[in-house]
Parts: structure tokens; sequence; C-alpha cells
């Protein structure tokens, strides 16, 4: 899927080649392709832990407006953006969420 | 065994194998890698541009490489064919693929081999010689790491940065500290610690090598960051490891290690302390450095 595709229902996954450890309550991304480096912090990593292949960017939005007590449609916004970065960047996919 | 082909005296460090080729030892921070020059005839142009790291054949190296030039090899001493190699790895095997060389590096055996093309072979095989140093560094327990390092009073301090990012201009700064490298920095855990070494990877233009062969206990990473002001900024132990990842290169680029490379590097942040340094080009980051307990003396 396209970033500029990415919305609440999509289904947000790793790249499967990206190696990722958290490190003090960071994540450390590797991507091993492209030989890039990228540190998230606190909250980036949370997302990243969320990011299972289960939970849609929706699922992850309200999980961490509550973690965090922010305004929901603020963090939605927020994910939105963060799912179009981390898709840019090659490290995150997404899949539309099956009916049922 | 046939007569030697170094000059009479000269060589107790290079030996003729009887078969038409010659045997160079080197040492890389007391890793020894073995390079048997096919034929002959070029051994002393390598042995003449690694001089300061050859050591004695007194005992079997860690890598012996074939360095093989064709009998035809094309162009002028002048002409660059470009060096740059894809390394891609197959099952246990590297292999390196360049317009004017081709080779390949087994470490699990211990044998590497290198084609090389044309007639200007130098910078092939350097090439060739940082990615098996980055392998064997790594497969022993150690790094190397795309950096400056710097001797003062014995400790060691590392600068990493990719190009341009001032790791030459730091060893211009500083000529009362001895210069590991100014681009590839051996890196060697110990029992007291992590150690640098010096190695024969430098930036061309860089004259001052005075401390290529040297070696101290490392006590300080820095990753520089060109600013109007000079500073140190701490950085977490997960930024600290992500920059290292990145500045180890041929390793950061094989999926199968990236795993094992980021807990090494982060064994490492966690030994050694990693910060920022912004500065100018000017030595008025040793100052700086000097808060840090470290001086200029």
């Amino acid at each position: 899927m396209a970033p500029g595709n990415v919305t609440l229902d999509s289904v947000l996954q790793h790249e499967p080649s990206v190696i990722s450890r958290m490190i003090d309550g960071e994540a450390v991304l590797v991507h091993p392709r492209q030989g890039k480096v990228r540190v998230l912090n606190p909250v980036g990593a949370r997302f990243w832990e969320l990011a299972d292949g289960e939970r849609t960017a929706g699922d992850v939005a309200r999980i961490i407006a509550d973690e965090y007590g922010v305004e929901l449609a603020r963090v939605e916004a927020d994910v939105l953006a963060f799912c179009r970065d981390l898709m840019g960047r090659g490290v995150l996919t997404t899949n539309a969420r099956q009916p049922g | 065994m046939a007569g030697s082909t170094a000059e009479p005296g000269a060589d107790e460090r290079s030996r003729a194998t009887g078969k038409g080729t010659t045997l160079l030892m080197l040492d890389l921070a007391g890793w020894r890698i073995g390079l048997d020059c096919q034929p002959a005839l070029h051994a002393d142009t390598i042995a003449t541009r690694y001089a300061p790291f050859l050591a004695p054949p007194d005992r079997r190296p860690d890598v012996l490489a074939t360095i093989t030039l064709e009998d035809q090899a094309q162009g002028g001493i002048l002409s660059d064919p470009g060096w740059e190699m894809r390394v891609t790895r197959q099952g246990s095997e590297f292999l390196l693929d360049a317009s004017a060389a081709c080779g390949k590096i087994v470490l699990g055996s211990g044998l590497a081999f290198l084609k090389l093309t044309h007639v200007n072979f130098l910078p092939g095989l350097e090439y060739f010689l940082r990615v098996l140093a980055a392998l064997l560094a790594y497969e022993r327990g150690g790094l190397m790491v795309h950096s400056a390092g710097l001797l003062t009073g014995g400790q060691a301090l590392l600068f990493i940065g990719h190009s341009g990012s001032g790791k030459s201009t730091v060893v211009a700064l500083s000529p009362h500290a001895s210069a590991l490298s100014d681009d590839y920095v051996a890196l060697r855990p110990e029992p007291s610690g992590w150690r640098a070494y010096g190695t024969p990877f430098w930036n061309p233009p860089t004259l001052r090598r005075d401390g290529q062969t040297a070696s101290g206990t490392l006590v300080g990473i820095y990753q520089l960051v060109q600013d109007q002001a000079v500073y140190l900024r701490s950085m977490s132990l997960a930024a600290a490891s992500a920059e290292l990842v990145a500045h180890c290169s041929v390793i950061n680029g094989d999926a199968t290690e990236l795993a094992g490379l980021l807990a090494r590097c982060r064994q490492l942040a966690e030994a050694v302390p990693v910060r920022q340094l912004h500065f100018r080009k000017d030595p008025g980051f040793w100052e700086v450095l000097g808060s840090g307990g470290f001086s200029k003396r």
C-alpha cells in the first residue's frame, strides 16, 4: 500500500527485513537493505510495539491516546502521519483490514 | 624453496612460496592477514603500500587471501576503473564484484580470493582489504568502525561520522595526538576493556599517519556534529548503539548479522561513553574534551 493511502483501518506490520530492538525504552530499527538505522523515542517505540500485524492504525491510536492521556483525534492524526513516515522509509507496511 | 623475489637483505616479512608467488603477512590489530600474491611481480608494490603493517610469517594467518593480477591486466597506471565493490552473501561466503575485480571471502575456512584485472590495482586491493578486515574483526569479536581515532597519553578517542562530517579535520586539528586513522579504526574487546588500533585505511590526502600502527585503551566515542558552538551532548544508549551500527560498514549491510551487530554495539556503548561533539573547525573542541578528562598534552 502506498504511504498516502494508509487509513485508520489499515493493519500495521513491520517490514520483515527490519531488525529492531528495545533499548532503555527506545526502539532501534535497522534496515539492512538500506543500511540505515533509526531510533524511535518512547512514544514511537510504543507505536512500534503495537504495530504487530494484528492491530489497525485506529487500534494503535486508541491505545496510545488512552496510555498517554491525549485527545484521540490528535493521536489519530499523529499516528497516520507517523505511519506515512515509516512507510516512506520502508520499515512499515500495511494491509487493509479484512471484513469479517 | 626457490629464490626469494624480495630485495637482498630487505625482507624477512615476505616469503617466496616456490610457486612464482610471494606471501606477505599483514598485522591488523593483532589479526593476521596473509596475502599470497600471484604473480610475485606485484608483491613489492603491495609490500611498499602496506610496509608499516608487514609482519613476519611466523604463524598461520587468520585469513589467507590469494591475490591474483591477471596476465592481461587492462588500463593505464593513471586510469581508474572505479572500485566500489558490490558485496553479497551466499551462505557462509561473501562475494565481491567490481568492474575490474572479483573476489570471495570464506572466513569459516580462513580463505579469501581476489582477482584483479586492471593495471592500477592498488585501490581495488584496498577496498577488498577493508571488507575483509570488517568481516574478520566482526568474526573475532571486534569491530571495524568508520571513524577517526586519536591517541593521547595512551588513551584512544574515537570520532564517528559519515563522509564530510569532519573526521579528517579533527585529525588535522590535533597535532599533539597520534592519529590512528582518519577513516577506519579497528576495535578489539580485551580483558581490560575495548582497545582501538590504527589501520592502513585512510583518506588519501592525509599524509600524517604517525599513529597508524599504534593502539590505546578506548575511553571515549564522539559523534561529530559541525556547529558554531562547541559542546558535548549526551546520547541515549539506544541512539549511541544506533550510531555505532550505522558506522560499521559491511556488517550493517548483512541482514543475518544485524541483530548480533546491534548487540555488540550496545555492549560497546555500555562500556565506553558515547556523546555528540559539536565543534567548529578549530582546536577549541579539545577544551570540552578536556572537561571530560582528556587534554592536550
